[in-house]
């Protein structure tokens, strides 16, 4: 989330596309009834009318629109192409708005730029026309390839390069003739002036009319149509009536498609476009699936991280003297240097040792190297040198893991031979479970973690390899630290002791590492401490023992270790400090550790969030002194000022920003210095210096996947580039191969991609171990109701929870919800004579939902499946759960706890996307029939 | 004095995410023994209705309204029902047992949310009366919950948590002067989507009137109210045996497969009896022409 959680209230639009709050994220709907309340319209585009659909007031302007699955960059560039062609023509738009809609782009009044000064008191400098959050006045270069900015200069005649400065007028270059004049406005024209009303309507199937809306929407809730001045604290003043905003909120339906990752661009391009990115209302929220996603992000769990979003030291070798300068250099380059083109670092990487050359994401590496690999055996922090510090890099794990889907290929090929399986239920949650099932089959172990015995602990295992299912505890029965969609960090207290034999996750963590020492499985540690100077050490009492006070049969019991931390449950007026056991000790240490008082901690994301020192930093103006070292853990509940801020619930990664990308008009967001697009090199960047700051994000991002930047390449170009615009491609399965050939697929990688180079495998299914496969797409055509095949979406209920081993074992979900269903159209249900309350197979040519079908996947599923429970529509098409030619499954179900029933993901495809590869769990053909 | 306090229930912002039946669920330990989505049973003492068909909306709160001279307390043998000061009609379910009356109180009421007979609740093994009972001696004041406790002996369970943030108060009503403010019933504080609120009976009265809030259409009595600025609300089951039992048993004879067997023939007879119909009175048209 750009913006927070309690921010929504502030939206005199919600645009819910791709998720569905009432359902999936229940206590949002609190939030976006407080904008409704003040006149917020909210508004669902989605293939399915969800419940939060049936939340729109069409008396009120509130609408429900649908659209075919997978097609949202088509509707979002048919939108962009409906406001730039009003905005340009000045038909049917307000003159007032139009001229603040082109006044916010080509912004001509002297703006202010806050650079960052290394932690200190930001310094202000004026640059005219400097622009705020756009890209609309970026030059693209001679060639057409690539972004340009011209170098400015500040009032106090120091240079600041790289600054977007105004270029002519967007709307009398609408012409490529002058590729010097052409800014990334007129570029974008040019891309999506083919997404005309009809065109959209034939690939989503959203009407004009209803475009129209949406378009109107956003001009009527932007920037452009907001009271004031077009920038300034009086026009992003939320408490000011007439202001307008609005919030996209988004979550698996977005992203779990094969063009994920640009369906998600296309809503920062909309949201750039009406200068509704960094205000209160507005901004591209993301509803996380569950209270902690956020925080394991930013823990670095994907393959391709290490914690705080730094790449992992993937491609250098130890046997390299220069790999940490390499490292340093691939990643970021030299942070200090004044030209529009990455400057590398010296030859002997100088830079990449230079205390006073980092940036803060560089820093927080560093000190992060040191504290993981130095501090525990140094018992302090080392003085850092060049040989120190190549020495602690070293111990980094080299290379990138596996991919959650090529995971599972890789231990069907035997190639990985363990897994441990931690607090997850991939046997359900993860599509083809052919490949899934195979890949856990032949392991040689299986380690489950979890609360009950799921369908992964349960599946089919070669013969003699073991399966090992350990009892984890709750949530509620262990503390610790969460970080929520807002970014959020709050603290979790432990209400009652675990249960039973079952452990916290931290003593069970301990444990493991306990064991994992005791095989000698961390001698290249204690091998290189000795190395370095260090003598023989032992590594567990070294990283765990010394720091935690915890070891198996040497110290007290886990649960009973205690120490003295910050205490404040309930409505305790302020918090009292106490005693605190077991892993609310542990994770309290965990937590300071990672968090060190001063600006560059070993967690540089979470600085500030334990500030012992400090009780006034990053907190609002009229907020009281903190009251808690721990942030985290800090309950107030004042809104300081009334734009549902709230500064002093917990703490908000960066430096408790609720808002990002807010240069500090909004009044109720605390820090005062710029967050434009730019800002997120702010990162990267400590001080102007004497060569001047580089603050070109573009190129920071470009090089940090290694690839080049084409604003566009044409329809069928390669579609996973960033820096593009976004462009439609069709699912890997589509009833439309018409539109896929015109507009291609976004599964093939090209070439230099740096997922392409790492996976080494082409996201899509052709190479998948063919279980249980027995049909084609062209069997699903000609069934034998001899009816097209349908799209195959999947969705969450309210009752159940992800994997579902939790919510399928109580007793009160499983009453509510107790089978999966199907939701058909009334048209589709009755060309196959299908009516509310029959058992239907749905098949794709992954498998089926009988029990013959998921035998065939995996043998030891319990005969359980009796298939999908109809629910067939009832009335006109509008009222329809799903259109005609779309059918939506649940995908909790499996063959174990309370509950059963067919396994959604038995189904479903698992092509990825070319960026991300995620998975399209939301789009694929099947075919449906009576059982 | 005490205040005689209400639910109230905006039906419009109501999503049917059924928290608040979990949630009664749990404080009260009912059981979970027949899955269904509009479940009328003794472990249901909160279900959450949609007006229309397939779940479509509004979603209409069925629970007891504790209506001001309730028919259930006058005919209750043990005295186990009581219509309680602060509007609440509770149940000590010590007192209640099925098994020596003749269940008046689910007859006589004419309200959702009537009382059902059977083995609710984990707590008792024996059949009881099951309502909402506005969490009577778990929520209210403080002195609510101490005098719940002495009029039954002992005590219904803990408190419901303190209703420190207000987010469910009538406009202008405070915990300061309204002390019943003190504990919500549990329906009230989970509701994620704010839908429900916890406030005096002449407070919401006030609120649903007020037209600054909107409303065109509300039901209610005594200390359970629903209000909508979107649709027409129809009272919650005027006469609950029909709803619950007529109603599905009609609905089956029209669309059971008795229905669909006797449909051929009765197109078939009254197709032949509308031919007959119609030559005889063509005969007798022709016959008057013929005469003319």
């Amino acid at each position: 989330m750009t913006n927070n959680w309690t921010d929504i209230g502030n939206a005199s639009a919600v645009v819910v596309m791709g998720a569905n709050p009432v359902e999936n994220h229940p206590a949002c709907m609190a939030h976006i009834n407080t904008a409704r309340k003040n006149g917020g319209k909210l508004i669902v585009i989605d293939p399915r009318k969800t419940r939060t659909a049936l939340q729109c007031n069409p008396d009120k302007g509130e609408r429900y629109i649908r659209m075919r699955p997978g097609t949202d960059i088509a509707v979002l560039n048919g939108i962009v192409r409906g406001i730039m062609e009003k905005m340009n023509s000045g038909a049917g738009v307000d003159p007032a708005v139009r001229t603040k809609f082109f006044e916010f782009l080509n912004e001509n009044s002297a703006g202010t730029f806050w650079p960052d000064a290394g932690g200190g008191a930001a310094g202000t400098v004026s640059v005219a026309g400097n622009g705020k959050y756009t890209d609309a006045r970026f030059l693209v270069n001679t060639a057409g390839t690539d972004y340009v900015r011209a170098t400015a200069t500040a009032t106090n005649s120091s240079e600041v390069s790289k600054i977007p400065v105004k270029s002519t007028d967007c709307r009398t270059n609408m012409t490529i003739d002058d590729v010097e004049y052409m800014t990334v406005y007129n570029r974008m024209w040019e891309h999506v002036k083919n997404y005309t009303p009809a065109v959209v309507q034939d690939i989503s199937g959203m009407s004009p009319a209803d475009l129209e809306f949406l378009v109107n929407i956003y001009i009527e809730n932007g920037r452009c149509s907001s009271v004031g001045p077009i920038t300034g604290a009086g026009s992003q003043d939320p408490r000011v009536s007439g202001y307008k905003c609005t919030t996209m909120l988004y979550a698996m339906g977005q992203t779990q498609h094969t063009c994920g990752s640009q369906n998600v661009k296309a809503f920062a391009v909309i949201q750039t476009l009406m200068g509704n990115v960094g205000r209160a209302g507005g901004g591209i929220n993301a509803l996380r699936g569950i209270h902690n996603v956020q925080g394991s992000t930013d823990q670095g769990v994907l393959a391709g991280n290490i914690p705080f979003y730094s790449g992992n030291p993937a491609t250098m070798t130890s046997a390299d003297a220069n790999a940490f300068g390499k490292y340093m250099d691939a990643l970021w380059g030299s942070p200090l240097n004044g030209t529009g083109t990455r400057a590398t670092m010296n030859g002997s990487y100088d830079d990449a040792y230079n205390n006073t050359a980092f940036g803060l994401q560089q820093r927080g590496f560093i000190n992060m190297t040191y504290d993981f690999f130095g501090r525990p055996a140094w018992k302090t922090v080392p003085t850092a040198d060049r040989t120190l510090t190549n020495g602690l890099y070293d111990l980094w794990p080299k290379g990138n893991g596996h991919y959650h889907i090529t995971m599972f290929r890789e231990m069907a090929a035997g190639r990985t031979k363990g897994c441990l399986v931690w607090g997850q239920n991939p046997a359900i949650t993860q599509p083809y479970q052919g490949a899934v099932r195979k890949g856990l089959k032949e392991l040689d172990i299986l380690v489950v973690v979890d609360l009950f015995e799921n369908e992964t602990a349960a599946v089919d295992r070669k013969d003699g390899a073991p399966t090992y299912l350990i009892p984890a505890s709750s949530h509620v029965e262990e503390a610790g630290s969460v970080a929520n969609s807002g970014r959020v960090l709050q603290w979790r207290e432990k209400a009652c002791e675990p249960k039973g034999n079952s452990k916290a996750d931290l003593e069970l963590l301990f444990r493991l590492a306990y064991s994992l020492d005791k095989a000698d499985a961390f001698s290249h540690l204690t091998a290189q401490w000795a190395a370095l100077g260090q003598g023989t050490l032992n590594a567990y009492d070294v990283l765990y023992y010394d720091r935690y006070g915890y070891k198996p049969g040497t110290s007290l019991p886990f649960e009973q270790l205690s120490g003295t931390a910050e205490i404040w449950r309930g409505d305790d007026p302020a918090p009292t400090t106490g005693t605190v056991y077991g892993s609310e000790w542990i994770a309290e240490q965990i937590y300071r550790s990672m968090n060190p008082s001063g600006a560059a901690g070993t967690s540089w994301l979470y600085t500030g969030a334990y500030e012992p020192n400090n009780m006034a930093a990053n907190k609002h103006a009229n907020q009281p002194d903190w009251k808690v070292a721990n942030r985290s853990k800090s309950r107030e509940v004042e809104d300081w000022n009334g734009t549902r801020a709230y500064p002093g619930w917990g703490y908000s990664w960066l430096v408790n920003r609720r808002v990002l990308y807010n240069n500090g008009d909004i009044p109720g967001d605390v820090g005062d210095f710029y967050m434009g697009p730019d800002s997120v090199s702010r990162l990267f960047v400590t001080s102007l210096g004497s060569k001047g700051a580089d603050l070109n994000y573009s190129r920071w991002y470009r090089f940090y996947h290694g690839l080049s930047d084409m604003p566009s390449v044409g329809a069928t170009g390669p579609h996973h580039l960033p820096g593009r615009f976004p462009a439609h491609t069709e699912p890997y399965e589509t009833p439309r191969e018409d539109l896929a050939s015109t507009y291609g697929r976004n599964t093939t990688l090209a070439a230099g991609n740096q997922l392409g180079t790492d996976v080494g495998w082409n996201l899509v299914p052709n190479d998948t171990p063919v279980v249980g496969k027995n049909k084609t797409v062209a069997d699903l055509a000609s069934s034998k109701h001899n009816a097209g095949p349908l799209v195959l979406t999947t969705a969450r209920c309210v009752e159940h929870f992800q994997g579902g081993p939790i919510t399928r074992n109580n007793p009160w979900n499983v009453e509510a919800e107790p089978e999966p269903w199907v939701e058909i159209n009334s048209i589709d249900a009755a060309a196959r004579g299908i009516s509310t309350g029959d058992w239907v197979n749905v098949f794709t040519v992954r498998g089926d939902s009988t029990t013959a079908g998921q035998q065939a996947l995996s043998p030891n599923s319990g005969p359980t499946s009796k298939g999908f429970r109809a629910r067939v529509g009832v009335g006109a098409e509008d009222n329809q759960r799903v259109g005609v030619g779309v059918v939506m499954v649940p995908w909790h179900w499996g063959d174990k706890g309370l509950s059963t029933g067919a396994r959604a993901n038995d189904l479903c495809i698992d092509a990825g996307d070319a960026n991300t590869t995620i998975p399209e769990s939301k789009a694929c053909l099947c075919q449906i029939e009576k059982m | 004095m005490a205040n005689k306090m209400a639910v109230f229930q905006d039906v419009d912002t109501c999503m049917r995410c059924r928290g608040c039946v979990i949630s009664c669920k749990r404080t009260w330990k009912m059981r979970a023994d027949d899955p269904g989505v509009h479940k009328v049973a003794p472990d249901s003492r909160v279900i959450i209705k949609s007006q229309r068909r397939v779940d479509n909306g509004p979603f209409v709160r069925f629970s007891c309204w504790h209506c001001p001279n309730p028919p259930c307390v006058r005919r209750c043998p043990f005295k186990a029902i009581t219509k309680q000061a602060n509007g609440a009609v509770s149940i000590d379910p010590d007192l209640c047992d099925p098994s020596r009356c003749d269940r008046q109180c689910v007859r006589d009421c004419q309200r959702a949310g009537y009382p059902k007979v059977g083995i609710g609740s984990d707590l008792f093994a024996t059949e009881k009366a099951w309502k909402c009972t506005l969490c009577w001696g778990r929520a209210g004041s403080d002195e609510d919950i101490a005098a719940a406790e002495a009029q039954r002996g002992k005590s219904y369970g803990k408190p419901l948590p303190r209703n420190s943030r207000s987010h469910n108060n009538i406009p202008g009503e405070a915990l300061a002067s309204i002390p019943e403010l003190a504990h919500e019933p549990s329906c009230v504080y989970t509701c994620p989507a704010k839908a429900m609120k916890w406030g005096t009976q002449a407070g919401i009265i006030n609120y649903i009137n007020d037209s600054a809030n909107g409303y065109i259409s509300a039901q209610g009595d005594g200390s359970m109210w629903w209000a909508s600025k979107r649709a027409i609300i129809i009272q919650p089951k005027a006469d609950p045996y029909v709803e619950d039992h007529l109603t599905p048993m009609v609905s089956n004879l029209l669309t059971g497969p008795f229905a669909k067997a006797a449909l051929v023939p009765a197109i078939f007879v009254g197709g032949l009896a509308a031919i007959i119909a119609r030559r005889q009175k063509h005969f007798e048209e022709s016959a008057g022409t013929r005469e003319g």
